[in-house]
């Protein structure tokens, strides 16, 4: 890794890597770890990259591969809930924006399972149906229908929240 | 809900510092214990893999009659084992409380110490596989004819009767065992330094490369 690696390489991109990590971490500890574990496997895998998609895709695809391995792990170590299973609830409110209603979206969106907060995380960031089944490894066809499904989900979460806290 | 998630997730971003990235103080010291990890894992797998061998050529060794190979070359493989476990050990000695580029540093010195040192070791561990394997092709066993040496001694003398024996073997195959043994010795070095590039090359090249990055970004 060149001294500025980090600078030329990762931190333009580290958008992509903030909206992923929220999305599967619940703590500000837990968002750091994944961070810098997303920016580590760049690093390590950084030579593996043929150019044969955008780097930004590459970084997407590494980044959710690492947050669901993270994820994975810890939940192994837990032994709180089955892989894909949707969580009963959120176990730490996470507040990491000042955007009320963008933290009570990733709240929403920390309720889905693994594979649909991907997904969704993809369809946000404007990713083609293509794109998005190129980056989780499916079948473009069921994007759409996958997508519409997940947005109605995440509308009554939000709906539900909403009622809830007032 | 009035906003469509779609205008939550655009609008969200835009206010102040929702996509400042965390700091990563520690990135170096994550990737140094990472390389140091993998490197002490194949050290390890190697000379399992060297006690793995050694017995497997002894009990090989036995049964094709072969076993003045398989002996000699048990003792140097697992005397090379320990030497190489006590080298090893030394890595305990080094201070890891120390910063990570002065870790990697002094982690540094060790590798080229021990390689070094190590070197000087092969230079007669080479050539003892080398007899070895003379020894034991000289004492293999072909049953009634007896050994492959003697076999071979007696086609020669009566192909070129004029050939000196010395202690029942001909001299220019001394000489020729000789020569090879030198030679072997020699090049022991660099057949090392070739060895070691294959088993750990990319791992000294990544610790050479995080290095020179972190003394880069010292000055």
């Amino acid at each position: 890794m060149s001294s500025d690696f980090y600078t030329s390489s990762i931190l333009p991109f580290a958008a992509i890597i903030i909206k992923i990590c929220r999305a599967y971490t619940n703590t500000q500890e837990d968002f750091e770890d994944y961070y810098q574990e997303v920016c580590l496997q760049i690093w390590r895998t950084k030579d593996n990259f043929k150019e044969q998609s955008e780097w930004s895709t590459w970084i997407y695809r590494l980044s959710l591969n690492v947050c669901l391995t993270l994820m994975k792990k810890d939940k192994k170590k837990k032994s709180q809930f089955d892989s894909d299973e949707l969580p009963d609830e959120v176990t730490v409110e996470n507040h990491a924006f000042v955007d009320e209603s963008l933290n009570q979206l990733y709240h929403a969106i920390r309720q889905l399972s693994e594979v649909d907060r991907a997904v969704i995380l993809l369809y946000l960031e404007e990713k083609s149906y293509q794109e998005i089944a190129d980056i989780i490894g499916t079948n473009p066809n069921n994007i759409g229908v996958r997508i519409k499904r997940i947005k109605a989900r995440l509308k009554k979460l939000l709906i539900l929240k909403n009622t809830t806290y007032g | 809900m009035d906003k469509s998630i779609e205008s939550i997730w655009k609008e969200g971003f835009l206010k102040d510092d929702a996509l400042v990235a965390p700091k990563l103080n520690d990135l170096y010291n994550q990737k140094s214990i990472h390389l140091l990890d993998k490197f002490e894992k194949m050290y390890k797998l190697n000379l399992i893999f060297l006690v793995g061998f050694s017995f497997f050529v002894l009990i090989i060794s036995i049964p094709i009659g072969m076993k003045y190979m398989g002996i000699p070359m048990f003792f140097i493989f697992n005397i090379l084992v320990l030497i190489s476990k006590k080298h090893f050990e030394s890595l305990k000695n080094i201070d890891k409380t120390q910063s990570s580029y002065q870790y990697l540093k002094t982690y540094d010195s060790w590798l080229n110490e021990k390689i070094t040192a190590i070197g000087k070791v092969y230079t007669v561990v080479y050539p003892m596989i080398f007899l070895s394997m003379v020894f034991g092709f000289w004492f293999l066993d072909v049953g009634d004819k007896g050994f492959l040496g003697h076999i071979a001694t007696e086609w020669i003398m009566e192909e070129f009767p004029n050939t000196i024996l010395v202690n029942g073997v001909p001299l220019y195959g001394i000489i020729v065992v000789v020569l090879l043994t030198g030679l072997i010795s020699f090049f022991s070095k660099r057949m090392y330094l070739l060895d070691l590039k294959v088993v750990y090359g990319s791992l000294m090249e990544k610790l050479a490369e995080l290095l020179s990055d972190m003394e880069k970004l010292r000055t």
